[in-house]
């Protein structure tokens, strides 16, 4: 097997990882497929590059502020809007991210045009050697962001008391609501933070390639298949889905050649829905008698 | 009693039938009101950055036949009026408002945008409308693809892709180096039906296809490709792809190091936002070029020079897709008035017998296939500006290697 086509395969699929952790996280919480989620991932790319257009931040000194940016962006919508549509009907708040994907989509094409644009920073063309294997120095910094975001959001969830909120939240709305848990703000918190790290995403996918207003679906379905792999809300089954797509992607384009790429990811992602649609990564408890 | 309630019944029926033949038959338009014309342009999604540059060129076309006064038609000069719908690069919506054009706005023909996912279904739609339709910035070999029991209403004016993958060898040819090329095409139409038509160009002159990559449109990563073209020791490059992936491409191949003597990349550096996104990684680009003022005598050009060379400069690819697009319109409306009439078979005939020189070049349409076969150029980006290479122009040096992916 190439082992280049291995290591740069599974360094992107760290970048995937990081696509899908917000998604997956929104899923498992909310119970609903965020449809704005590849927007926001593009709305984080297209942030960074007005802030080199109009501040001259090159792309990594941008992350911070699209980072708060976002999240304060993320916070209100759900506050004020998704969460009372969501507790009327799950629908509504389906509808409403598809909405919200369609307009962000409208306003990168009205203040930026259609074409393509890529952000500029250090590492971003920088080339590498790991264990001998070229590779590109931005893939590496993609990947170390996704491990990183990945364990802080695994032991958020499962080692802080924030966590434990959050997972009763998830678990049973009406009871969590009854032990005093405000479940609107645990909604809007997950949903803010989600968004953010969507946004940091796009940042990084913006230097590591290039982006477009119609790069959103794209990356909805990349999160959506990451998501399939590796188990709804779960946070590290979610980074190996990642790496599994990644992988996958990377291999079956370097031995079958460019056009068996998404042919394999999507006989993949039929396989895992057929066989294990709880996700790949998802123990599964045995139940003894 | 019965045969009054006959006649009630058939009233409504007969006021529909009126209404419907009042409102119907675009064709004929309004007896006072302007000759409409209409266009189904991408203005956003995909292909929305190609957009504003072509409705430019339509509207100055449109603008300058108004000024001498109109178009003839029955005897009277009427003013052109254009009518331009954003399809969103969405081809069903550009095939439906195709017929909006027709039926609603009452367009006597219509105008196409660019690339045949767009064009094709648009064309189609004019047919089944009987409405004339010109476009250009379709190679004609994908037109003529398009209309698979042939065209009747429909015309292009562009490119052969024989003549693009003959010249893009031609220019690779003369890159020093080892003379073996890497291809790089996507699985869009035009891709797989130009890839064997490069590698027969390759190989015609002199050149070894040491590795062949197709992929789908929307492929972020090329790293096992850059690595395989490494590995195979290829020192020149040819590329089809869709902007977004071109760029994706030219950052890899700056990260991986493999820095060609000579890169061409067709349909992603062809306008301005190459450079602006890639900056000085894309100098050296070779690209394509589909109209080159100092190929056209001076007349010619002076009609585009004025206005739309002041606002794109006259070497931009911006105006050769403007120029394009004032040519096609042009065509039209030269059409409509040496037809005298806006009847569909009488304006088809006119444009048939199209024969004559155009800001975009000399248009005379081959009627077997509905197409006017325009000249190819490969450009090269330098500082900024892309500067005609192939066929070489007197005071332009074919610079290599390709400096751009060679910088450090």
């Amino acid at each position: 097997m190439n082992a280049a086509a291995v290591l740069n395969g599974l360094l992107i699929g760290g970048f995937y990882a990081l696509v899908a952790l917000g998604l997956s996280v929104v899923f498992g919480v909310l119970r609903v497929i965020n449809l704005a989620h590849g927007a926001i991932v593009i709305l984080g790319a297209y942030l960074a590059y007005w802030m080199s257009a109009w501040l001259g931040l090159n792309a990594f000194a941008a992350l911070p502020l699209v980072f708060v940016v976002v999240l304060v962006l993320g916070y209100l919508l759900q506050r004020y809007l998704l969460t009372g549509l969501l507790i009327r009907r799950p629908e509504g708040a389906l509808v409403a991210t598809f909405g919200l994907s369609l307009a962000l989509g409208g306003l990168f094409t009205i203040w930026s045009g259609s074409g393509p644009h890529a952000l500029r920073g250090p590492l971003v063309t920088a080339g590498i050697s790991v264990f001998g294997i070229e590779t590109r120095a931005i893939y590496l910094v993609d990947f170390g962001v996704a491990v990183v975001l990945a364990a802080v959001a695994y032991v958020v969830l499962n080692r802080t008391r924030a966590g434990a909120i959050i997972r009763a939240a998830a678990a049973d709305t009406g009871t969590a609501g009854l032990m005093g848990i405000d479940i609107r703000r645990v909604y809007a918190v997950t949903f803010a933070v989600s968004a953010a790290v969507a946004a940091i995403t796009g940042v990084l996918l913006g230097a590591t390639f290039s982006f477009t207003p119609d790069s959103s679906t794209q990356y909805l379905l990349t999160g959506i298949a990451v998501v399939v792999l590796g188990g709804v809300g779960n946070v590290l089954g979610t980074f190996c889905g990642g790496l599994l797509l990644g992988l996958v992607q990377s291999v079956a384009a370097a031995q079958f050649g460019g056009g068996w790429r998404d042919f394999t990811v999507y006989a993949l992602f039929f396989i895992v829905l057929a066989i294990r649609p709880q996700g790949v990564f998802v123990r599964t408890r045995k139940v003894t008698g | 009693m019965p045969r009054t309630r006959a006649l009630r019944s058939v009233i409504p029926i007969a006021a529909i039938a009126l209404a419907a033949a009042a409102c119907g038959g675009g064709a004929a338009g309004s007896a006072d009101g302007p000759v409409v014309i209409g266009a189904s342009m991408s203005l956003s999604g995909s292909l929305g950055v190609l957009g504003p540059p072509l409705e430019a060129g339509y509207q100055q076309a449109v603008a300058d036949v108004n000024a001498a006064g109109g178009v003839s038609v029955d005897g009277t000069k009427k003013k052109v009026k254009l009518v331009v719908l954003d399809n969103g690069s969405d081809p069903n919506k550009a095939s439906s408002q195709a017929r909006e054009l027709v039926l609603k706005d009452q367009a006597v023909a219509l105008l196409g945008f660019t690339t045949p996912p767009i064009v094709t279904p648009t064309a189609l739609a004019a047919e089944q409308q009987r409405i004339p339709f010109v476009t250009s910035l379709t190679p004609v070999r994908a037109f003529q693809q398009g209309g698979k029991s042939g065209w009747k209403y429909a015309w292009d004016l562009f490119f052969d892709e024989k003549d693009q993958a003959a010249m893009a060898a031609k220019a690779l040819a003369m890159a020093k180096g080892n003379k073996k090329v890497v291809l790089f095409t996507d699985n869009e139409p035009d891709g797989a039906m130009e890839r064997p038509m490069y590698k027969a160009a390759f190989q015609a002159r002199g050149l070894t296809v040491a590795g062949d990559y197709t992929f789908p449109v929307g492929t972020t990563d090329f790293s096992s490709f850059i690595t395989s073209a490494k590995a195979k020791g290829a020192q020149l490059l040819a590329a089809q792809m869709t902007p977004a992936d071109g760029v994706a491409l030219w950052k890899q191949l700056r990260s991986f190091h493999f820095a060609p003597q000579a890169a061409f990349v067709a349909k992603a550096s062809d306008a301005e936002y190459w450079w602006e996104t890639l900056d000085r990684s894309a100098q050296g680009t070779l690209s394509e070029g589909y109209w080159s003022p100092s190929a056209e005598p001076a007349s010619a050009i002076a009609v585009v020079k004025k206005t739309l060379g002041k606002k794109y400069g006259m070497t931009s690819g911006n105006m050769a897709g403007a120029t394009m697009a004032y040519t096609a319109a042009t065509v039209l409306t030269q059409a409509i008035t040496r037809a005298g009439s806006t009847d569909p078979d009488r304006l088809d005939t006119a444009i048939g017998n199209t024969d004559a020189r155009f800001p975009g070049g000399h248009i005379k349409f081959d009627r077997s296939t509905h197409t006017a076969t325009t000249p190819y150029y490969v450009t090269q980006w330098q500082k900024g500006v892309q500067l005609q290479v192939t066929p070489p122009l007197k005071g332009v040096t074919f610079e290599q290697p390709t400096a751009g992916l060679r910088e450090r």
